[in-house]
Order: structure tokens, then C-alpha cells, then sequence
């Protein structure tokens, strides 16, 4: 592996430039990044030129949208035209990856400066106001300082390194920060855009403790609503939900366009509905919601990277996040499957042996 | 199940060999169980999910999904890949705290007509052990 370079201590404007000097040395024809939006906003941008593009916030600790999804719209017809430096954080390179696998974009052309994340805030916040001093406050997420206020999905996410990416921003020694390689595309990146810096590593101490706090994070965030005992559970977690399919739109896995649940077999005519009726004497309208959640489990719960994308849009602050990971850290532990951990393995649900689960199906 | 309740099962039969086991049930006269209904798939990897999760939040105590043992697949190795769905489905049902157990799969050929009657009519006594589907009596779904 190439050395790492040290960018400093002053995140985020360390960051930010160090992203300046990778855009000027890399031979780069554009850069996909969180930017300043009209408005005080923030969301994710192209830049191909300087000149008049907004201000540019790599990393930024909100995800209004999943950058995997925005990168499945822009490449499923074929591969970015030029070389593109995409600065993601890992669930969104491991959501992009799932969907690569599924044949809906293409990895040609891109590559991916990512972090040892340590996670973002609920959308709400942007839109009541950002203070920048939270910023700040923020990038000290190394120390082991709790940071408050985390979307619920990031206080208990345990896959926070990430996998594939070509450079990683990552915690150094003495508080300060590295620009690592993850590939030797990246290695040759930081030797030609940092020729002259320290070099810096990651430091194994600090991977550790934020380890150490996510793994309890991970138990706080099931123990509650996500802990979900059988079907009368399921129905008050669920009870809430008024059937709008933001979670699945906000899904970086979710990508049929003719989705099942919005066509027309699943709308509850009256017709159809009369032996429930007859039977039940009531039904609740919209009909199918718990089937529509756990549905959708069924079509991407061995891909789900709890990104948490699905909770943040929820408007009515059903934990979805929370019991999709639940669920997807079963199914992918069965299958001994990470999802986005490498762009060659299969899907467990596109591959088999015939010798396997013997005890299903005698 | 309470008093005299007749659990309700409905299985999803491969064409090519667990339907041709129930129809050799059927002409052979075997005595099988009338709470029990049939769909016909052209393959059990057509059993998707989603059917499995509408049938028991609809109400059904049991859903049985049947097919060509592995290797005798109709379509090579379509079975295969329900064995992995169904592992799936389990493994959902399962961190939901649900009952996976109303969840089956088995292997019948188009000869096995004995084998059908004994999987299907233990498949039923032991959905007697259980509690009627919550489902069926819930109108918050």
C-alpha cells in the first residue's frame, strides 16, 4: 500500500483543500461533491469548472440524498465521460456498489475519495438552520467525543471504513488527519498531489475506540421501537406509516421504476377487499402497508447498508432505518454476505451451491 | 389451534413435479387433507417473496412452497435458487420475531405421491400446535 499523506488538523478547510490539490494534480474532468446550495441548502453536485460552480462542503455531515442513487441516475445509460472524483461517504459507495452488481450503473471512470465516517445529522437539521459551529465541533469524532445529535442509523453503524474507496480521509495520530490509499490508483493520486506533505497513517488506536462506541451504539438504537416482537409490534411500529413510499424512494437499492407496490394490483379495490370485510368487518385504508414494508425487505434486505436514508425522510418518524438494518444484518449474516464489500462477489440471491442449507427442504 | 379450527394452508406447487405428486395423490386415492389450497407455479422459484408475506399477513396459518428435489430442477437450477428465498424469508420472519415455522419448503417428485400426503398432513398436525394466524383478526395491516 502507498504511504498516506498528513493533511492536518483543521477539518474541515484541510479537506477542502486537499480535495483542491487532487482536483489540479489528478487530471480529473469533474467532481461529484456536497455543495451550497441557493438558500442555505445543501446537496450533491457535478463541478467541471471552477469558474461559477457554488462552494463546494466534501463531506459534510447531512446525506440529503444517496449519493449511490444520484450515481445509479447518472450512469445507468453507460460510464461517466471523463475521470470523475466522487467524495462519498461509505454507505453510499457500498449502496453504489450493490446496485453496480445489480446491472443499474457503472464504476468506469469514477473514483472515490471516501472516510472513516463518523456519520451525519438528520436532514431536519439543515432545513432548521445550519450553525456552522457544529462543523467544527464535528470532526473531533476521532477523540471519542460522543457527538449529539447523529441520525440513529450512524450512532449504531458498524461499517464506518470503507471498502472499495481509492482514498480515504482517516483519523492520524496527534489528532491529526491522513489522506490514505485504498487502491494504488490512490497511491499514485497522493504522491502527485502531496509530494512534498508528512506522511501520515491511519491510526489503528482511534478505528478502535470508535469501534468500542458504535458497537454499543449499535445495541442502543435496536433495543427500542426497532425491537420488534411479532405481528402486534409490527403493526404499532407500523401503524404510523400513511403510505407515501419516501423510504423507498430515498433507497439507494430500491431502483424499479415500475415499482410493484405502486401498481396497480397492489391498490385495494372494493372488489377485492369484500371477503376481508365480510371476514374482519373493517379494514384500514391504505391497505398493505406492513406488507408493503416487509415486501420490501424481502427485495433488498441482502443489500440494505443502513445508510439510513429511508428514516431521514420519514414524516412521520417510523424507525425504518433501524428495522431494515435489524433485518439485513440477519440476512446478510446467513448468507456470510457484506453488502458493498467487493464489486466481483454475487449476490446471495443470484448465486447458489448445490450442496448448501440442507436443513430447508428435506 | 382452539376447539375444532381447521388450520388454512395454501402451497405453491412446481408444475413439473410437486403438482404432478398431488395429482398422483389425487388418482391414487390417498385420503389428504380439505384445508388445503393449491397454486400452481411453473416453477417453485416463482414463489416470490412477496407471495409468502401477502398469504400470511392474509390470514394463512401455512404456507407450504414445493418442488423438484435439487438436481431435477425442470429448469436446471431454478430450485436452487428457492432454497436461498426461502432461507431469506426465514431469516426475515425470524428477526421480526415472527412465526417462521408457518414457513415450509420440501422437495416432492411427480412419483412421490406417499411423500406429499406425509409432508403435507404433518405439516398441518403441527400447525394445530400452533395459535391461529394474528393475522386473520387484524385490521391494522
Amino acid at each position: 500500500m502507498a504511504r498516506g499523506a498528513d493533511i492536518g488538523t483543521e477539518m474541515p478547510k484541510a479537506l477542502r483543500e486537499a480535495v483542491q490539490r487532487l482536483m489540479e494534480t489528478g487530471g480529473f474532468e469533474g467532481t461529484f461533491t456536497l455543495a451550497r446550495t441557493p438558500g442555505g441548502g445543501v446537496d450533491y453536485f457535478l463541478s467541471t469548472k471552477e469558474e461559477g460552480a457554488p462552494e463546494l462542503l466534501p463531506l459534510h455531515p447531512v446525506m440529503p440524498n444517496h449519493a449511490g442513487r444520484l450515481l445509479r441516475e447518472m450512469t445507468l445509460g453507460g460510464a461517466m465521460r471523463g475521470k470523475v472524483l466522487v467524495i462519498t461517504r461509505p454507505c453510499e459507495l457500498r449502496g453504489f456498489v450493490e446496485i453496480v452488481k445489480r446491472l443499474q450503473g457503472c464504476l468506469d471512470n469514477l473514483v472515490f475519495l471516501s472516510v472513516v465516517c463518523g456519520g451525519v445529522f438528520p436532514l431536519s437539521m439543515v432545513s432548521a438552520g445550519w450553525d456552522g459551529k457544529r462543523t467544527e465541533e464535528y470532526w473531533a469524532y476521532p477523540d471519542g467525543r460522543p457527538v449529539q445529535g447523529l441520525r440513529p442509523a450512524c450512532q449504531g453503524c458498524t461499517e464506518f471504513i470503507p471498502y472499495t474507496a481509492d482514498l480515504v480521509v482517516a483519523p492520524s495520530a496527534n489528532g491529526h488527519w491522513a489522506l490514505t490509499a485504498g487502491s494504488e490508483e490512490g497511491g499514485r493520486l497522493i504522491e502527485r498531489a502531496f509530494p512534498s506533505a508528512p506522511a501520515a497513517e491511519m491510526d489503528p488506536k482511534a478505528l478502535e475506540a470508535m469501534a468500542v462506541a458504535r458497537k454499543a451504539g449499535r445495541e442502543e438504537v435496536l433495543s427500542h421501537e426497532a425491537d420488534v416482537k411479532g405481528l402486534s409490534d409490527l403493526v404499532k411500529v407500523f401503524g404510523r406509516c400513511i403510505g407515501c413510499h419516501a423510504c423507498s424512494k430515498a433507497c439507494p437499492i430500491c431502483y424499479c421504476t415500475l415499482c410493484t407496490f405502486e401498481s396497480s394490483r397492489m391498490e385495494d379495490r372494493m372488489e377485492q377487499s369484500k371477503g376481508q370485510l365480510e371476514v374482519k368487518g373493517g379494514i384500514r385504508a391504505p391497505a398493505g402497508t406492513v406488507l408493503f414494508h416487509i415486501g420490501r425487505m424481502g427485495h433488498m434486505a441482502v443489500s440494505c447498508v443502513a445508510c439510513g436514508c429511508c428514516q431521514d425522510v420519514c414524516p412521520v418518524g417510523i424507525p425504518v432505518s433501524l428495522l431494515f438494518k435489524k433485518v439485513g444484518e440477519a440476512v446478510q449474516a446467513r448468507f456470510e454476505y457484506v453488502p458493498g464489500r467487493d464489486v466481483k462477489e454475487a449476490l446471495p440471491i443470484n448465486t447458489f451451491q448445490p450442496m448448501e442449507f440442507k436443513e430447508m427442504g428435506e | 389451534m382452539s376447539g375444532n379450527e381447521e388450520p388454512r394452508v395454501l402451497g405453491f406447487l412446481c408444475n413439473w413435479c410437486a403438482y404432478a405428486g398431488a395429482d398422483l395423490a389425487g388418482v391414487s386415492r390417498l385420503q389428504l387433507p380439505a384445508n388445503f389450497r393449491v397454486i400452481r407455479t411453473m416453477c417453485s422459484a416463482r414463489t416470490e417473496p412477496l407471495f409468502l408475506f401477502k398469504a400470511l399477513l392474509g390470514g394463512m396459518d401455512g404456507v407450504l412452497v414445493a418442488g423438484c428435489h435439487p438436481g431435477d430442477c425442470h429448469y436446471q437450477r431454478g430450485n436452487y435458487f428457492t432454497r436461498r428465498r426461502l432461507v431469506m424469508v426465514q431469516e426475515i420472519l425470524k428477526a421480526l420475531n415472527m412465526e417462521h415455522e408457518r414457513v415450509r419448503l420440501h422437495w416432492v417428485s411427480a412419483s412421490e405421491c406417499s411423500l406429499y400426503q406425509k409432508v403435507l398432513t404433518e405439516f398441518i398436525e403441527d400447525l394445530k400446535g400452533m395459535e391461529r394466524n394474528a393475522a386473520r383478526d387484524e385490521v391494522f395491516l
